[in-house]
């Protein structure tokens, strides 16, 4: 892959990426400052990047550490778990009355939601579901096994079930069944 | 329970990432601020990487070869020593940054004010200046003495630096130190010499000012060449030339930290001169031996000592007598055993 082919590459994983780091932190600062140093590790190590097949894998490996790091230097600078660093992110994050007023009140429980998701379920979940990678490539992004990915996967799926404020936007055919 | 599908967490997820507004790629960044990407910048990577290689090219040669062609130009005119030998050791290299222009058609490398490299009047005529002064105080008057010198060194403007006293038997001693302005410092080593009386007095001077106004020289064409190489992070356009510029910008702002560090050093130690006083009583043994040997108590000490030191040495070198001669016995032993062998067979 040459130097401009990477560049596009990187252009192309950018927004997806960023989005992701979102999720990962809910904080979109601390996500742009993450992504931004993990794309640049990626540039500074682009003799490693693999071939065609596991090169998304290992990309979001990079973005995902990058996020993880970020979060225990904040929890070991502030003393605080994770639970409540992202939860003090997520009070920064809180946007003004006119912004709550024209933000999708799903936007909202889904953060909540994913804020009591411990980060082992979390960045899974959210690899999977929003960044659409496999199993496999999830597997190799946070460094596990995959029979580990799909049971993390299955006990998100099942908190996040549990958990009143995302059912209520499942669509009533849905729930039903 | 009902199990959330994965149409309906995807949708929520996604949903939910569309409100966070993606930032421009990609994010340019500088150190001392956040510098984002104009939007109507389009997407040149090769010219990018091109551009940003020679520009960082010549920065480097420009940073490594004591300011290139801008500081050059300012240096024209200054009239120190060092700035005067740094120009005519430069290549005439400064062409080169005079063709160059950035993408927005300046010329960040030339014209670029740097601070002036001359010296200034208050830095002409630094010295580092230190000493030694080693006194005898009479009995009971070290602690005295040593307060009198951090007095001493206090009337000229100076303070105590740092104080020691140890006491070894009947015989206490001390050591203090103390820095004065270097204008007061002869005063000082005056005024100490009288307060007791003098055993030994070592004085040093070093002239600083040219390396002082070099390293200022360095520092202003470092500085100056951070700052263009901090403009042209502004206008990078690929993560290459992020990358490229960030690692050089840091190259340069070592070398600022660690030249400032060394200037910082030499500012205060030709600011501040520095005095050791170190203070004995007349009791002290070292000084006694050392003082006042004269008459037949002197010589007949002398004697003892150089039997003493005889009877050491005799006793030191008989452990390799006895070696010489065990190797000899050795020796012997075995000619002996040979020559009664070759006998009996002449025999």
């Amino acid at each position: 892959m040459t130097d401009a082919e990477l560049d596009h590459w990187l252009a192309e994983q950018w927004p997806r990426a960023y989005r992701t780091a979102c999720l990962v932190l809910r904080d979109r600062h601390g996500a742009q400052d993450a992504v931004q140093e993990a794309f640049l590790r990626v540039w500074r190590f682009r003799d490693t990047i693999p071939a065609e097949a596991g090169r998304q894998g290992w990309l979001y490996r990079v973005v995902v550490n990058a996020c993880v790091s970020r979060i225990r230097s904040e929890r070991s600078r502030t003393g605080q778990n994770t639970s409540d660093v992202l939860l003090a992110l997520r009070k920064d994050e809180q946007p003004g009355p006119e912004k709550q007023a024209q933000d999708s009140a799903l936007t909202g429980d889904v953060l909540a939601a994913l804020a009591d998701l411990p980060e082992p379920l979390r960045v899974p979940l959210v690899l999977r579901f929003y960044a659409g990678l496999s199993e496999q490539e999830i597997a190799v992004a946070i460094e596990r096994r995959p029979g580990t990915v799909k049971s993390r996967l299955h006990d998100a799926r099942n908190r996040l079930s549990a958990d009143p404020r995302l059912l209520a936007w499942v669509t009533p055919m849905e729930a039903s069944s | 329970m009902t199990l959330l599908q994965d149409e309906d967490l995807a949708r929520m997820l996604d949903e939910t990432a569309e409100t966070y507004e993606v930032p421009a790629y990609p994010p340019a960044r500088g150190r001392s601020g956040t510098t984002r990407r104009p939007a109507q910048r389009k997407w040149r990577p090769a010219l990018g990487v091109a551009a940003a290689a020679v520009v960082v090219s010549f920065l480097v040669a420009a940073v490594s070869q004591g300011g290139g062609g801008a500081s050059e130009a300012t240096s024209a005119g200054a009239s120190s020593p060092s700035s005067a030998a740094s120009r005519s050791d430069a290549p005439e290299s400064g062409g080169a940054g005079a063709d160059f222009q950035t993408e927005s058609g300046q010329l960040p490398l030339v014209g670029a004010a740097a601070p002036s490299s001359a010296p200034n009047p208050a830095d002409q005529g630094r010295v580092v200046k230190t000493g030694t002064v080693a006194l005898i105080a009479k009995s009971g008057a070290v602690t005295p003495t040593l307060d009198s010198v951090g007095r001493v060194a206090r009337e000229q403007g100076g303070s105590v630096f740092a104080t020691q006293t140890q006491e070894s038997g009947d015989t206490p001693s001390g050591t203090i130190t103390v820095r004065v302005p270097v204008a007061q410092f002869d005063a000082l080593v005056s005024a100490v010499r009288g307060l007791a009386e003098v055993r030994s007095v070592q004085t040093s001077g070093r002239e600083v000012t040219a390396e002082y106004a070099d390293l200022e020289t360095r520092i202003a064409s470092a500085t100056a060449a951070r700052n263009r190489l901090t403009t042209i992070l502004g206008a990078a356009v690929s993560v290459a030339e992020v990358l490229a510029v960030q690692q050089q910008i840091d190259q340069t702002s070592a070398t600022v930290d660690q030249l400032t560090g060394q200037l910082k050093v030499l500012k205060d130690q030709s600011d501040l001169s520095t005095l050791t006083v170190a203070v004995t009583e007349t009791g002290d043994p070292a000084i006694t031996r050392a003082q006042g040997r004269s008459g037949f108590g002197a010589a007949f000490r002398d004697a003892v000592d150089g039997f003493s030191s005889g009877l050491q040495s005799l006793v030191a070198a008989s452990g390799r007598a006895l070696l010489v001669l065990l190797c000899l016995a050795a020796l012997g032993l075995v000619a002996a055993g040979v020559w009664k062998v070759g006998r009996r067979r002449l025999v």
